[in-house]
């Protein structure tokens, strides 16, 4: 029976790739806004293929093809920062068709940082799909067990303490160094170039601690190589349910890195609802569910409204932090 | 044309990326920033370009630079940027199908009929190849929607 | 002795039928997107990502893992034949490559490729099988000085393999290493050199860099000379590697493996650092090393066989430590996890039939794709016996549509047409394009690796001679380096040095 089933999905595989399951970029004249959609819906993945974002749309567009009934095309164009594919995206018409997925990143630092050509205002959010928590994480023969004896013993030991962080422009890193600013901790930051690679460094000792997403580093707490020391979650992780957060350490820090679709602005409010509808009831589904779980990609789901709040908050925070 | 020519190009373009580099703000050695590591190459380049410039100078060396010979080539280079530049707007067959046949019939010197013959087949088993096996997006193509 | 057991219970996961296809595919589809360059086997493996959902989880790895290696496999074809090095792991080949098949031999050249990579990556597999997790514990250790200390090395290297003026040679590099700053800085993310074009703020793509320089400059180059009808001299001289070719090349096939894969395991950059080490010793220990760069088969065999090396081994911090190593990697890791299953160090004990399965099918994959290969050589071979006014347009849009792929964007033809000309002129100049390329895939491994290295130090260079691994590669750079100037300087007192 199961050899008989993948030797089905061996036939779709070969008609598949052979047939072209491409991403032909046909679209129809703008209909009425009432009958969207009527042709394929695009969404735009600011990174290479493999990570988050990529894993998210992939595992959303078979159930979002369902309810929208028209084929749902995931495209790649890394580059930038994400700068490319937010600016190609705003080059599109507002018509629903083209959205494009985006992260903390290319949401509210790359464009404050860099000048990139957008901010926050040029796009209306459809939903909030995952909200990912930080973790501080050292290594298990470490004799510090929470964020504050961390920061304490960080304190004592000026300019001693390595803590990698998966790049400078990332919220892991801003956001230890806020923390440590605060509390007059000198710390020695060692942005590397993605989460992999921090996580290498606390494994080969090279570092003493590193803050990054939780979804990278459960799989080494769970291999116990690794010791969570908090979370910054509202509440605490489903993934690390022992851990407390650093809210419940005394630390008033909530943050996490986000991934949510947008859509350039003018997008008609009809068009958003259908989308926005769509995206909800997908979660809803127990296969997206699984999918979700097994990546370890932990599913947070916010309106488009309640998102675009959350942003500005975010941006404005940013604008005022980063640019001094 | 004298071979130091290069060299007196490459002492330009690093001096203006020298000067880039130092608005990018040097830091210091234990807090090296943004733009130490590309000016300290600015130094060497420049430092080498001029022993490179000096010897080509003092031993006479001359380039090969006979206009006529590089009308094929400057010709090749133009189309590979109208090509870029046509694809944008019009798609993949049409720029494709002219860039064949303007490598082969104008630059290449082909007979007609090869020169169909080929375009056309090239051009289909690269869109086949690159378009429906691997799922490359080409920009919107005027002839095939 | 468990092992052994191990091995066995792998094979018959592997050699179940549905998986075998599954292994014959990956390997085709390999091969396809390793020839053409631009594309390569990550936008592929992303490209089936959503079709292994449907299929269970040995085949769906044995397939991508067939797509990667396949890859790495077929690479080189473009390299030899046409001087396009479509990935940073076979700029080395393109060195003598080519030139054997200026010279007719790019059917010997392309065996020897096919038959290296086939020994490779049987060498690979036997040490996957046997001493992956000391090997992954110690790869681990390298840290950012020890990155800074071997991204020298590998300069060094650069340097010595430049022929003509070591001044122009040095130059080249050094622009490499310029060129590598363009977009974000690898600390802060300041963006540097990008001239206001959005494109640029994510740095140059090396495929469209080194196909400018290398493959569309020499088409260019060619055409200078059209009219006096001396284009390429393809006279054939047979389709394969003759006894004697096999005799000069088979102990760098062997170094070329085992320094591929040692040196692969290293995450990031392994396989180009490898591969380029591979070529310096084999021209190092060769008896007229004056031979290499003019078509030396060894200088095929050596990187070729440490590049497919390199991939093997690259398996390591993925499958025992969870970590992966390059963006291959990163996909598989995706895989495996919609799948349900975590790599990492407990896989071999969860998953046993997985791990072991996935080993036992690259062994099979490797034969595959020597028994498809080998008889490619002679298709491929032909394409040479085209008129050069035929091939050439051919080999432009393999150029120009598979730059296109890399980012579905045209400004990539822009870059490769900037670096065609640059490299013409290079030419003209008589300046090295080697050097160049190579330094750019060294560039930022270096400065991202010194500038880390005194963020944790806080301002130390102590850093880089108080770690034993760094220390030791650092007296070797010292060393080699000794002996280049002792013997430059002996060379212009006329002091002829026995070799």
């Amino acid at each position: 029976m199961k050899k008989s089933l993948s030797l089905i999905a061996l036939v779709v595989v070969v008609a598949m790739a052979l047939s072209g399951c491409s991403g032909s970029k046909e679209k129809a004249a703008p209909d009425k806004a009432a009958q969207f959609p009527t042709a394929p819906v695009s969404i735009t993945i600011p990174y290479a293929a493999g990570g988050a974002a990529d894993l998210m749309a992939r595992v959303l567009e078979p159930s979002l093809a369902k309810r929208l009934g028209q084929p749902v095309v995931v495209v790649n164009k890394p580059g930038g920062s994400g700068a490319v594919a937010m600016l190609d995206t705003l080059k599109a018409k507002a018509d629903g068709y083209t959205l494009v997925v985006a992260s903390t990143g290319p949401g509210s630092i790359t464009p404050i940082l860099n000048n990139a050509g957008y901010t926050n205002q040029n796009f209306v959010p459809v939903a909030q799909v995952l909200d990912i928590p930080l973790g501080l994480c050292v290594p298990n023969d470490s004799p510090l067990k929470t964020v504050a004896e961390f920061f304490a013993y960080a304190k004592n030991n000026p300019n001693k303490v390595r803590v990698g962080t998966p790049g400078a422009t990332l919220s892991q890193h801003i956001t230890i160094q806020q923390m440590a600013d605060e509390r007059g901790v000198r710390l020695n930051l060692v942005p590397f170039n993605g989460g992999a690679e921090s996580v290498t460094a606390l494994l080969g000792g090279n570092v003493d601690a590193i803050f990054n997403v939780l979804t990278e580093l459960t799989p080494h707490v769970k291999s116990g190589k690794f010791r969570l020391l908090g979370v910054t979650s509202a509440q605490r992780s489903s993934f690390a349910p022992d851990t407390p957060t650093f809210k419940e350490q005394g630390i008033d820090v909530v943050r996490g890195v986000w991934y949510s679709i947008l859509a350039p602005k003018g997008t008609p409010p009809e068009v958003l609802k259908k989308l926005e509808g769509a995206v909800q009831e997908s979660l809803k589904e127990d296969t997206v569910k699984q999918n979700f779980e097994k990546a370890s990609l932990p599913l947070s789901y916010l309106s488009g409204e309640e998102f675009a709040q959350k942003w500005a908050k975010e941006y404005e925070t940013n604008t005022k932090t980063l640019k001094k | 044309m004298p071979s130091y020519v290069s060299e007196v190009c490459v002492l330009v373009t690093t001096a203006f990326l020298a000067y880039m580099a130092y608005g990018l703000k040097l830091g210091t050695i234990a807090q090296p920033g943004p733009g130490l590591w590309p000016f300290l190459l600015c130094l060497a380049i420049v430092a080498l370009g001029s022993v490179a410039g000096l010897t080509n100078f003092q031993e006479k060396k001359r380039a090969d630079f006979e206009p006529k010979k590089m009308i094929k080539p400057l010709m090749a280079a133009a189309s590979i940027g109208v090509y870029a530049l046509a694809m944008e707007y019009v798609g993949y067959t049409l720029p494709t199908v002219a860039l064949t046949i303007f490598w082969l019939k104008v630059i290449g010197g082909e007979k007609w009929p090869i020169t169909l013959a080929i375009s056309v087949s090239v051009s289909a088993l690269f869109y086949l190849v690159f378009s429906y096996l691997l799922g490359v997006p080409f920009p919107p193509d005027i002839l095939f929607g | 002795m468990d092992t052994i057991a191990l091995i066995i219970q792998g094979f018959s996961v592997a050699l179940d039928p549905t998986n075998l296809m599954y292994c014959l595919l990956g390997v085709i589809f390999g091969t396809v997107v390793g020839v053409l360059p631009g594309l390569g086997p990550t936008a592929t493996i992303a490209l089936l990502l959503p079709i292994t959902y449907v299929i269970p989880p040995e085949a769906a790895i044995i397939m991508l893992a067939g797509i990667y290696y396949g890859a790495m496999y077929g690479g080189s074809t473009t390299s030899i034949l046409l001087d396009l090095p479509g990935e940073a792991a076979s700029v080395v080949t393109c060195f003598d490559g080519y030139q054997m098949a200026k010279q007719g031999r790019a059917g010997a050249a392309l065996g020897i490729a096919a038959i290296g990579s086939f020994v490779a990556g049987t060498v690979a597999l036997v040490g996957l099988s046997f001493i992956a997790p000391p090997l992954a514990s110690i790869a681990i250790k390298f840290g950012p000085p020890e990155f800074f200390s071997i991204a020298v090395l590998g300069l060094l290297l650069v340097g010595s393999l430049s022929g003509g003026s070591p001044v122009k040679g040095m130059i080249s590099a050094a622009g490499g290493l310029l060129l590598a700053c363009i977009g974000q800085d690898p600390v802060y993310g300041t963006l540097r050199y990008h001239f206001g074009i959005i494109e640029l703020s994510s740095g140059l793509e090396f495929a469209a860099l080194a196909m400018g320089l290398f493959g569309v400059a020499e088409i260019i180059y060619n055409y200078e000379h059209s009219e006096e009808g001396k284009l390429i001299t393809t006279k054939l001289t047979g389709l394969w590697p003759t006894l004697r070719d096999w005799a000069e090349a088979k102990w760098a096939v062997v170094r070329g493996s085992l320094i591929g894969f040692v040196i692969g395991v290293l995450p990031g950059g392994g396989a180009v650092i490898s591969s380029l080490i591979a070529y310096a010793v084999e021209k190092r220990i060769a008896k007229d090393p004056s031979r290499f760069g003019q078509g030396a088969i060894e200088g095929v065999a050596a990187p070729e066989s440490a590049n497919n090396a390199a991939a093997g081994s690259s398996f390591i911090p993925l499958l025992t430590l969870g970590i992966p190593a390059n963006s291959v990697m990163a996909m598989m890791y995706a895989a495996l996890l919609l799948h349900g299953v975590q790599p990492g160090p407990f896989m071999l004990t969860e998953h046993p039939g997985l791990f072991w399965g996935v080993i036992a099918s690259m062994y099979i994959g490797n034969v595959l794709l020597l028994i498809l290969n080998l008889p490619l050589v002679g298709v491929f071979v032909q394409l040479l016996k085209l008129r050069y006014s035929i091939l050439a347009p051919i080999a432009i849009l393999i150029s120009l549509v598979g730059v296109y792929s890399i980012n579905n964007s045209t400004f990539e033809i822009w870059v490769i047409l900037f670096f065609g000309v640059l490299g013409y002129l290079m030419r003209k100049f008589a300046y090295d394009a080697g050097p160049m390329v190579l330094a750019f895939v060294l560039g930022p491994i270096m400065e991202k690796a010194f500038r880390q290295s005194l963020l944790m130090s806080n301002g130390s260079f102590q850093i880089f001679v108080e770690r034993p691994i760094s220390l030791v590669i650092l007296a070797a750079v010292a060393v080699l380096l000794a002996v280049q100037i002792y013997r430059t300087l002996a060379h212009k007192r006329g002091l002829e040095l026995p070799e």
